[in-house]
């Protein structure tokens, strides 16, 4: 769901670039305390490696798309500052080099989907820790309710902007996403457990 | 073996990039769907833009740009982070 150039209005692009810029440092400061620095290359290695996720687009219903975002992936391994840094590197250089996703929108993209989406998947995962659902159960609940959080932001952004009403917005963006969130569920759950079984001593900062 | 999992498991992901579905994403759906996909423009052009290298053209185009960009990120999430370095 990266918003391109041309969607938001000039407000709205304000807005939410202030919210990322001031979000940003806090969240770099926090990671340098959670991180352990001999973790860094695994880091950046998990980092390449959620960008090259992000590049494959999955089909869902009726002729649309989807791909992983990654947070609560990310969070789990490595605490949600940390995780809200590598998105946030992910996005910026996606739209500096690729074209994915506008330069003037880089402030709501990295709001939606390294901030709201990562805080809102990282907290659902501490819940369901000590409500001691299953970790599988837990990651796949955690990544769907992410993308969605992430998809109505957007939706608010979309409508802040004066494209279409919030209520259209929401309801449309939240239908594709409630497809695209499984797959980012299912993905996560899979990827997760896979890492975890090669390296069990990453049992996951956010439990 | 074990060690070169991860490289084997990168390299299987970047070779199936031009397998990526071409539909709309779920907000570019939103976007047609309610008519204002055409709002959309370019402010810069990127270099490496909708992921190909200019001038190669294919499918080796959009694995190029996969290797690109997963050695850019990570080259820039290293430096980040060990200036970071808590020691």
């Amino acid at each position: 769901m990266h918003i391109p150039d041309g969607f938001l209005d000039v407000k709205t692009a304000v807005a939410t670039y202030t919210i990322s810029a001031a979000v940003i440092p806090y969240a770099m400061g926090q990671a340098k305390k959670t991180m352990r620095d001999k973790n860094i290359p695994f880091m950046a290695s998990m980092a390449s490696f959620v960008f090259v996720a992000q590049m494959i687009n999955f089909p869902i219903a009726g002729g649309t798309s989807g791909h992983l975002l990654g947070n609560v992936l990310l969070s789990y391994l490595f605490g949600p500052w940390v995780s809200t840094i590598i998105m946030s590197v992910v996005i910026t250089l996606q739209a500096l080099l690729f074209g994915d996703g506008g330069i003037t929108a880089l402030g709501a993209n990295i709001f939606n989907m390294a901030v709201v989406a990562n805080l809102a998947g990282y907290l659902i995962m501490k819940l369901f820790g000590k409500l001691k659902i299953s970790r599988n159960v837990s990651l796949f609940a955690a990544s769907w309710f992410s993308v969605m959080l992430a998809a109505l932001f957007a939706s608010a952004e979309i409508a802040l902007s004066g494209l279409i009403s919030f209520r259209v917005a929401a309801v449309s963006m939240l239908f594709w996403h409630g497809f695209i969130g499984i797959g980012e569920g299912a993905l996560t759950a899979f990827i997760t457990s896979a890492i975890l079984k090669a390296r069990p001593k990453d049992k996951g900062a956010a439990r | 073996m074990k060690k070169y999992l991860p490289i084997i498991i990168m390299a299987v992901i970047i070779l199936i990039i031009p397998l990526s579905s071409a539909h709309p994403d779920g907000l570019e759906r939103v976007a047609e769907d309610n008519g204002f996909m055409h709002l959309e423009k370019n402010v810069i052009n990127a270099l490496f833009g909708d992921y190909t290298v200019p001038h190669i053209t294919g499918p080796v185009s959009s694995i190029l740009s996969g290797i690109i960009g997963a050695a850019a990120v990570y080259i820039l999430v290293r430096v980040l982070f060990d200036l970071g370095k808590n020691k």
